[in-house]
């Protein structure tokens, strides 16, 4: 079976007057496979967008290829499209002047689907997202979240193979948000075929979401990988957060010793209660024990202690930070 | 391809159903249209009394109020309508399902006709109720029939303007602003057709109201003279520009839609 | 006067932005044609000995410069509502709408002005016009013909400020009614009597007939000719006070009340 995206050196240059042709995606190759949900992170103008848009046949790519369940984007696009929804965040598409029910009912048609499937449809998840009892709001009556969560249905009721979801949660508040990502996740378990590619600057969502994620910087993908993945290969040792009530310096650099190569102990302050605070990145986890041990034999009592689990925010910092100093020293492309 | 072929009147309905009914919503349109009806005509009958131009010509310029509608809604409805819907953002989500532009625009046509019809029978009402402008009702089904083919040419029209609206923005609103008025005349709208002289006609018969309006004030006042061609021949004319204008618009479509994804103006707002 | 001029820029900019100089200069030139192309044709062919073509067309002219005023007011709303959705910010600003809605109709109004005289460096010699322009009463005309139609549109961007369902076309069948009373086209006598007393009351009657007379030097028909000119600009004068004071006594009622019902970011597109 082909897979749902596949995306190969994919380039995309923009032409504008009077200014040099920009590089917006520089050879970008990745793969989704169904059942997935892929995640595109990266800082603004990265080119997550454009790279969505090109997947959904908005934009033609410069080079490269992109297919769609099987199709080319470029050349089979009129196959491509019964396949796939777009969703943006912040979108204010339709026509403000309808009913939530008629502007979802008018976007079914432009799938060609007969009416009474999409009104059950439209009522189930407009069900689903606790929109039902507004279904007979105008459209331009609605907040944010509420017209995000009736994107969200437009894009579900054709039964889409490929969702793409460009920022969903823009702008929504933190229950809608975890509405809308509850649902997109019981959407792709719902039936085989059914895939995801999402883009946000929420690296909770992506972690929570995500089955894998690409991180895109300046048109160029710096990593592709599970969200634990990055997070292990970012620093695979232990990290702890340990405040005691009193350690020097000198006391530091016996610990250090004692504790052994591999095992960084950098000391700082509270910012609350200024006492002195540990941070240690250890080879073992179990190391803690005599890291406890060594403490309490210089004397300092323990006054709070928590274990630091890398997020998927730091993978993401320490990846675009690191290639954009690099870039900087090798060349300015484009 | 049976399909292919439900989509597109899905669609066509959908949008048709958008045009006319959030229309409804906005009441006041039919105060607009009434109002908008009764000074057109009292304008066009009051104007040729004092032209001294004889009674026969109200009975023409009634018809040509009966079109200019139809006539600014091609170019202000339909023609600019992918660029609005792009400045809305709709277009996008247009094109990503799988319907034809084609059938949008289509759409459009059959839900703004509708729509402009009511302005454009206050005219008629006007005319006839009030301002007393007699017509054979003789002709009236063959009338109908012209009708129908003028706008069948006249929305061909409109649909491949669209393109050239979607592409090239706001030069291409300037100058349907600019061209609007100087075609509505020609076409015309004000006067028999006939009087622009052959070359002036050879252009203004490309704007299909002009041969339509002919053909119907043929039909429909006994007076008139001045025709440019019989009624058959404008009609069969007017079938072929609109065939024209249907395969130009079909080609356009897809070609504005490929220019603007390769060159990323399909999404590109207020430009 | 800083947000006037800084209102007439955005104008101007909105104006000319979209094309190079010389081809807004050019359309600039062009636009008026379509005002006053078919009062040529119909009178100078089909109504020649009526020799009504210098009253026709002067009053369209004038009317098209007026028009283009209140309908620049009217369509902001909707168009800075609906379109660019900048309304908000504008009222956000330290400007008053009031005065942004002047400073880029008072553009539209220069750059009206300014394509009507371009043309009437042609049509005066090839129609021969009558053509002994009265400088004082013409300046003076043209401001005050800014304030009339201010006035109106501005009260008419108050009624779009408080409705979200006004159809647009609305505007254009008042203003089309506007023209045929106002005498633009034909002199009202056309009319049955109740009318053409009606039309003498219609604000922008006096100014187009003012108008009329600065530029041509004449009293062209019988339309209002029992005023003296300096009594017509007098009237002129008196609608302008009371017409743009009601202008910006309902457009500041109008601002005030659309923010508290919400209309100052709503969308309607169908
Ligand atoms: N139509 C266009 N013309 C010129 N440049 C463009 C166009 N569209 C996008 N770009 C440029 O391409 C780059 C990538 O844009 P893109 O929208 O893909 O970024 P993104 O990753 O989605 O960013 P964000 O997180 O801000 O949404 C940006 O620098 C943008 O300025
Ligand atoms: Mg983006």
């Amino acid at each position: 079976m082909h897979t749902a995206i596949q995306v190969e050196n994919l380039t995309r240059v923009f032409n504008q007057r009077g200014k040099a042709p920009f590089h917006a995606l520089r050879g970008v190759s990745f793969d989704v496979s169904y059942g997935e949900i892929f995640g595109l992170l990266g800082p603004n103008g990265a080119g997550k967008t454009t790279t969505i848009k090109i997947m959904s046949t908005l934009l033609l790519p410069t080079s490269g290829s992109v297919a769609v369940a099987g199709f080319d984007v470029e050349k089979d696009y009129a196959r491509v499209r019964p396949l796939i929804s777009l969703i943006s965040g912040g979108e204010t598409s339709g026509y403000g002047i309808l009913t939530v029910e008629e502007q979802l009912w008018m976007f079914s048609q432009f799938y060609g689907m007969e009416t009474p499937v999409a009104r059950s449809r439209i009522e189930e998840y407009l069900k689903v997202v606790g929109m039902w009892d507004s279904r007979r709001q105008q459209m331009n009556r609605l907040s944010t979240g509420m017209r995000q969560k009736v994107n969200l249905v437009r894009g579900l009721v054709t039964d889409p193979k490929v969702l793409f979801l460009d920022e969903p949660t823009l702008g929504v508040d933190v229950e809608a948000s975890v509405i809308i990502r509850s649902i997109v996740r019981d959407w792709v378990q719902g039936k085989p075929e059914r895939s995801v590619i999402l883009t946000t600057h929420y690296m909770a969502e992506a972690d929570e979401l995500c089955s894998r994620v690409a991180i895109i910087n300046h048109g160029l993908i710096l990593a592709n990988a599970a969200p634990s993945q990055l997070k292990q290969d970012l620093d695979s040792r232990a990290h702890y957060e340990i405040t005691v009530d009193r350690l020097d310096g000198e006391q530091l650099g016996l610990i250090t010793a004692f504790m052994g190569e591999g095992n960084d102990l950098v000391l700082g302050a509270d910012k609350v209660t200024n006492s002195p605070m540990l941070v240690a990145h250890l080879m073992h986890e179990s190391d803690i024990a005599r890291l406890i041990a060594a403490l309490a034999g210089q004397g300092a009592t323990l006054e709070y202690m928590r274990k630091l689990e890398p997020t998927l925010e730091d993978a993401f910092l320490k990846m675009v930070g690191r290639r954009f100093e690099d870039e900087e020293a090798v060349s300015p492309v484009s | 391809m049976k399909k292919q072929f439900l989509l597109f009147l899905r669609t066509l309905n959908a949008r048709a159903y958008v045009r006319i009914f959030g229309q409804m919503r906005e009441a006041t349109w039919v105060v607009a249209s009434v109002l908008g009806g009764f000074f057109t005509m009292a304008t066009y009958i009051y104007l040729y009394r004092t032209l001294g131009t004889g009674s026969e010509f109200s009975g023409l310029v009634v018809l040509g109020g009966f079109m200019t509608p139809f006539f600014l809604n091609v170019l202000w409805g339909v023609a600019t309508q992918l660029y609005w819907e792009k400045e809305m953002g709709n277009l996008e989500l247009m094109l990503v399902s799988p319907a034809p532009l084609s059938a949008f625009l289509v759409g459009l046509s059959v839900g703004g006709a509708m729509h402009t019809m009511l302005r454009s029978l206050a005219v008629l009402f006007f005319g006839i109720a009030v301002f007393k402008v007699e017509f054979t009702v003789l002709h009236l089904p063959l009338a109908l029939l012209v009708f129908l083919v003028t706008l069948f040419s006249m929305y061909g029209l409109g649909i491949v303007f669209s393109s050239l609206f979607l592409y090239h923005g706001r030069d291409a609103w300037r100058t349907a602003d600019l061209v609007m008025e100087p075609t509505n005349v020609l076409s015309g709208s004000y006067f028999p057709a006939r009087f622009l002289g052959v070359g002036l006609l050879g252009i203004a018969a490309l704007i299909p109201t002009t041969l339509g309006l002919d053909a119907l004030r043929q039909l429909l006042v006994p007076s008139f003279t001045a025709k440019v061609l019989d009624w058959r021949w404008e009609s069969l004319i007017l079938i072929g520009l609109g065939l024209v204008f249907a395969f130009i618009a079909s080609w356009a479509l897809r070609s504005v839609e490929y220019k603007a994804r390769r060159d990323a103006r399909l999404t590109l707002r207020w430009q | 006067m800083k947000g006037f001029l800084a209102s007439m820029y955005v104008g101007l900019q909105i104006e000319s932005n979209w094309t190079k100089k010389w081809v807004w200069l050019l359309y600039l030139a062009a636009y008026p044609i379509g005002s006053f192309l078919a009062v040529i044709i119909l009178y100078g062919v089909f109504g020649q000995k009526t020799g009504l073509l210098p009253y026709a067309l002067y009053g369209t002219i004038f009317y098209y410069s007026l028009s283009m005023v209140f309908f620049d007011m009217a369509f902001s709303v909707h168009d800075d509502r609906e379109h660019y959705q900048t309304l908000k910010y504008i009222f956000l600003s330290s400007t008053s709408y009031r005065t942004y809605l002047c400073g880029r109709a008072a553009t539209r109004y220069l750059i009206a002005l300014a394509g009507i005289a371009i043309n009437l460096c042609w049509l005066v010699p090839v129609l021969h016009l009558p053509f002994h322009p009265n400088w004082a009463y013409l300046i003076a005309g043209a401001v005050l013909g800014y304030l009339v139609a201010a006035g109106l549109g501005l009260a008419m961007a108050s009624v779009f400020l408080l409705t979200i369902k006004l159809d647009v076309d609305v505007v254009d069948a008042l203003f089309g009614g506007m023209f045929v009373l106002s005498g633009a086209l034909f002199p009202p006598t056309a009319f049955p009597a109740v009318f053409a007393r009606i039309a003498e009351l219609v604000p922008m009657s006096p100014f187009i007939e003012l108008m009329r007379r600065a530029v041509s030097g004449q009293i062209l028909t019988s339309f209002l000719s029992d005023l003296s000119t300096f009594q017509l600009l007098n009237r002129v004068a008196l609608s302008a006070a009371v017409l743009f004071a009601l202008g910006s006594v309902l457009v500041a009622f109008g601002s005030r009340k659309a923010q508290q019902k919400g209309y100052i970011d709503v969308t309607t597109a169908f």
